[in-house]
């Protein structure tokens, strides 16, 4: 069928739209409009996954060589809806909790996710841009999605400005690429260089795309958005960000080095400083972070220079570590930012409310003792912390030692003893997380926990996938090959 | 035994599975707790006595090799055996966790459920890493056990506890990476982690490549061991431990160490190690004088204790680079012997803590008088710190002695220095503990150690007097693996 290669897309599409048609419908009864819309996201979620599945082997460009197909692109956008089912059920907890906000962030999720889609499958730049945009556009609009809350408004804005400069750069960027190529096409541009010298106009075009796209992943110096963003928007818009989100973007630029900027001279260099420039900005601007949140963002920073160090070895071994990289990471994050999701507000206090209550919730002091007053809570989030720190046998062990283990074979091995040792100090601030919950006294604020069954699960299900991840190592390594084709 | 019953997997996983399971067991009488540890403890205890008795001296390949390819990352698999080394600092772990726990029954009354939880997990990654035959598998199961550490001390720990905690963990961490960092360069070279393959391999790799490794390793082992001038956390470490975790900490972790030096710097690194001997005998007789005298000037029974550790560490490291049969030989009977008597004498001085409440030298005195047995004990155990003839301690400071002096005189002149210095601390605090006047009221009323604490220390006292006389009992066990080492040099 002509429009089989993008029925992914149109059926997640499709749902969103469906939700936004439903909220006139039910514009008298939240809780009803809630269920219902709730419902539709799942189900559009799985009807894309079915077409995923059938699309798996079908390679191919489609649509005057705009649209790019091939396993790879398969497994990732079968990650990406997966984590997206993931935090659709931890949104219950949001769903059910606010009384201003329609469901229309379901809708919101939905379509930056195609955007998405379409922006890992471009194979063009113009696809490209557009993909980006229509991935971005909703991100805007869930940073501020809290109207009453200053600090969403906030975060908001400032992820819009700087989102727009980092447009920009990327139009900039594909004018100059453009403009010494005479080919916006993917292809083309492989088959002009992989002859030819590179002109450093045109590597200068592809870094200003790529610096889109750090941005986006925030890798350092991009990254200066993403504590008060991460911090101001509402948790469930947090954790869309930290999965879905980067989980793509990350993808997109493993995707863009795969294809085409392999073995550029000078590429390596700027993916090196990148990297061990975000690993120091996580791992030290973490430290003195009081807000969870906040201090979670640094850790992702601090993650994804992992992965620009890996790319930057650009071996295919690199590529499969990156590729693994993003998918554990993407899972632990699922974890960390969902149990936060679980959290409904504090014990006798309910003169608290907004940003006030929020400040209070996250604040890492209120976690102390939780181990006392929330035994099993406390353990997975303890799992979580030590997966993220990298400990072994945990997941977070694993795919930090392929990462380096690509750095190090390809002879940057200077890189990564800095890393690794900057990883030592990102380790302390894990463990007074740690040290917080399980050798502190219960404070007046106690945390409350969302007694429904399934977001607990989902948080419950990545601390496992983090704790057996050696069983079934093997196979995700088997699975990320083969997917990559290699 | 059957070869293809997992018998090492079992001894890894019963504590560990066991922990697990205690997550989810309720009970309001938190004795059952102990109890429960202590069963599963105690049945690791036996398994490995059975191995134990298994175990063929005369065979010098790797004993009960298993290999599961359920876990397996290109080069890396799950990969154990054991050799007359492991074999023996396996019993010892499993020999002193039960006691652990017993004699915490009557002191460690908050949070029963986690502490034995930790406790059990600790043996098993302790297990695990000494059956590790694959160097990224013994990394995994050497840094998980930081986890259970860092919780014991932070939790059940003194005043200082988080500062102490803290400074181990990331002490030992940082340690850890640079290993880590080795381990990836050697993946990258070889493509490999299993130990036998690296042992072909590795010495061929160019003199410059061996010498930074080794040093990776090094540091990593000698912040364990702790070796001077990275000793600085134990102290703390141990002061702030609850007196179990001072313990297991004395008694097992700090051979870790001096376990990784014989079973990967040596064979992996051989022209490295005959390099780097002369500068390890340096800082083996620094660690041995230095923490001597250092240990003469202490106040606190435990930092005292711990700093005698760093110098009896000191004769482990330097009988192990004398590359000579009787120094290898004499370091592992060390590592036996101190595993024993600083587990017990951390367990006396968790004894005296227990009834008066303080660690500082100053408030005792005369307690002979009102605890004839523990004094006792005590005294066997003082003679073992200080080596003296017929205590197990006797037999490793000399065999590391002799075995340093075909090596380097002047080095083994020095340590015998320390013997002397160890003599004058370990007997100064005896003499300033145990006699002399009764100083204060609280002293008047001690009571003599309960039925636990005897049986235990009289169980250690007994081996500590056992090995010193019948050496050969445990030295035939490590005659065959540490032939294969000698002969490398």
């Amino acid at each position: 069928m002509f429009l089989s290669p993008i029925l992914p897309e149109i059926s997640l599409f499709f749902g969103a739209l469906l939700i936004l048609l439903a909220d006139v419908f039910f514009a008298k009864n939240k809780q009803e409009f809630f269920r219902v819309s709730y419902l539709i996201a799942l189900v559009s979620c799985f009807v894309s996954i079915f077409f995923i599945s059938q699309n798996i082997f079908a390679f191919g460009k489609f649509f005057n060589q705009m649209f790019f197909l091939n396993s790879f692109i398969c497994f990732v956008k079968f990650v990406a809806i997966a984590l997206l089912i993931f935090v659709i059920i931890l949104s219950l907890n949001f769903l059910s909790k606010s009384k201003e906000i329609s469901a229309e962030f379901l809708a919101l999720f939905m379509i930056s996710t195609v955007g998405g889609m379409f922006l890992i499958s471009a194979n063009d730049f113009m696809t490209f841009y557009l993909g980006l945009e229509l991935q971005a556009l909703p991100l805007y609009l869930l940073a501020a999605i809290d109207r009453k809350s200053a600090k969403s408004s906030e975060s908001g804005m400032k992820y819009f400005i700087l989102g727009s400069v980092a447009s920009g750069l990327l139009l900039l960027g594909i004018s100059i690429f453009y403009g010494f190529s005479g080919t916006t096409n993917f292809d083309a541009a492989t088959a002009l260089y992989s002859s030819n010298k590179v002109p450093p106009a045109v590597v200068l075009g592809f870094i200003l795309i790529i610096i889109a796209m750090f941005f986006k992943i925030s890798a350092a110096p991009f990254h200066m958005w993403t504590p008060d963003v991460y911090e101001g928007s509402n948790t469930i818009v947090t954790t869309f960000f930290a999965t879905v989100t980067k989980f793509i973007s990350a993808l997109v630029l493993v995707r863009l080095f795969l294809d085409f900027s392999r073995g550029w001279a000078g590429i390596e260099n700027v993916m090196i400083l990148v990297g061990i420039s975000s690993i120091a900005v996580g791992s030290f601007g973490a430290i003195r972070q009081t807000n969870i949140k906040r201090l979670l963002a640094y850790s992702s920073i601090a993650h994804v220079g992992f992965v620009m160090l890996a790319l930057s070895a650009s071996s295919l071994e690199a590529i499969k570590a990156s590729v693994l990289y993003m998918v554990v990471y993407a899972c632990i994050s699922l974890g960390t930012f969902g149990f936060l999701n679980l959290i409904t507000g504090l014990k006798n206090r309910t003169d608290l409310s907004g940003d006030e209550l929020d400040d209070k919730i996250f604040d890492i002091k209120t976690f102390s003792g939780l181990a006392k007053t929330n035994p099993i809570m406390s353990l997975i989030l303890a799992i979580l912390l030590f997966s993220t720190a990298g400990i072994p046998p945990l997941a977070g062990f694993f795919i930090k030692f392929y990462a380096i283990v690509a750095v190090v074979k390809s002879g940057f091995v200077i890189s990564a003893v800095i890393a690794v040792l900057l990883s030592v100090v990102a380790a302390f601030y894990y463990l007074r997380l740690v040290k917080i919950m399980y050798f502190d006294d219960v404070k007046e604020n106690q945390l409350e926990f969302d007694s429904r069954l399934n977001p607990k699960l989902v948080v419950a299900i990545m601390a496992a996938f983090n704790l057996l991840f050696m069983l079934y190592m093997n196979s995700l390594v088997t699975t990320v090959s083969t997917m990559l084709g290699f | 035994m059957n070869n293809s019953f997992p018998i090492l997997s079992v001894l890894i996983f019963l504590p560990i599975v066991a922990a697990c399971l205690m997550l989810f067991i309720k009970s309001k009488n938190y004795k059952n707790f102990f109890h429960f540890g202590l069963l599963i403890s105690f049945i690791t205890f036996v398994l490995s006595i059975k191995l134990l008795f298994s175990f063929d001296k005369a065979n010098s390949a790797f004993h009960f090799v298993e290999v599961f390819r359920v876990v397996r990352l290109d080069g890396f698999k799950y990969y154990l055996g054991i050799d007359g080394i492991s074999i023996l600092m396996i019993v010892l772990t499993t020999f002193l966790t039960p006691i652990c726990l017993a004699i915490s029954i009557n002191s460690v009354k908050t949070r029963i459920k986690e502490y034995v939880i930790y406790f059990l997990l600790l043996e098993g990654f302790v297990i695990g890493s000494f059956c590790a035959l694959d160097l990224l598998l013994f990394y995994i199961f050497f840094e998980a056990m930081l986890i259970p550490m860092f919780l014991i001390i932070g939790i059940w720990g003194g005043a200082q506890r988080i500062y102490a905690s803290y400074k181990f963990f990331l002490y030992t961490l940082f340690g850890s990476v640079l290993f880590l960092i080795a381990i990836v360069y050697i993946y990258a070279k070889t493509g490999s982690t299993d130990i036998y393959i690296l042992k072909a391999e590795l010495p061929n790799l160019t003199p410059t490549e061996q010498k930074w490794l080794w040093m990776a390793f090094f540091i990593s082992f000698a912040i364990k061991v702790p070796m001077f001038p990275f000793h600085t956390w134990l102290p703390d470490a141990h002061v702030q431990a609850p007196t179990a975790g001072s313990v297991i900490l004395a008694g097992i972790l700090i051979k870790l160490g001096a376990y990784g030096m014989i079973r990967f710097s040596l064979p992996f690194f051989p022209a490295a190690c005959e390099f780097f001997a002369n500068f390890v005998f340096v800082l083996s007789i620094i660690a041995i004088i230095y923490a001597s005298l250092v240990a003469l000037m202490q106040e606190d029974m435990k930092k005292m204790i711990a700093y005698s550790s760093v110098a009896h560490m000191g004769f482990v490291t330097m009988g192990i680079f004398s590359l000579t049969r009787q120094g290898i030989d004499g370091a592992i009977m060390q590592m036996i012997s101190h595993g024993l008597v600083s587990a017990a004498l951390f367990m006396c001085v968790g004894v005296i803590y227990d009834r008066l409440h303080t660690k500082q030298i100053a408030d005792m005195g005369g307690i002979v008088n009102k605890m004839p047995n523990f004094a006792f004990l005590a005294m066997i155990f003082t003679m073992g710190s200080v080596g003296l003839p017929g205590t197990s301690g006797f037999v490793g400071e000399f065999l590391a002695i002799i075995g340093t002096f075909q090596a380097s005189k002047i080095t083994a002149i020095l340590s015998a220095v320390g013997v002397v210095l160890g003599a004058c601390y370990m007997l100064w605090l005896y003499k300033r503990v145990l006699f002399g006047e009764i100083v204060n009221n609280k002293i008047e009323s001690l009571k003599d150690l309960n039925a636990i604490e005897l049986a235990s220390l009289g169980i250690i006292a007994f081996f500590v007097i056992l090995f010193g006389l019948l050496p050969n009992l445990i030295l035939t066990y490590f005659e065959q693996p540490v032939s294969q080492l000698i002969a490398l040099f």
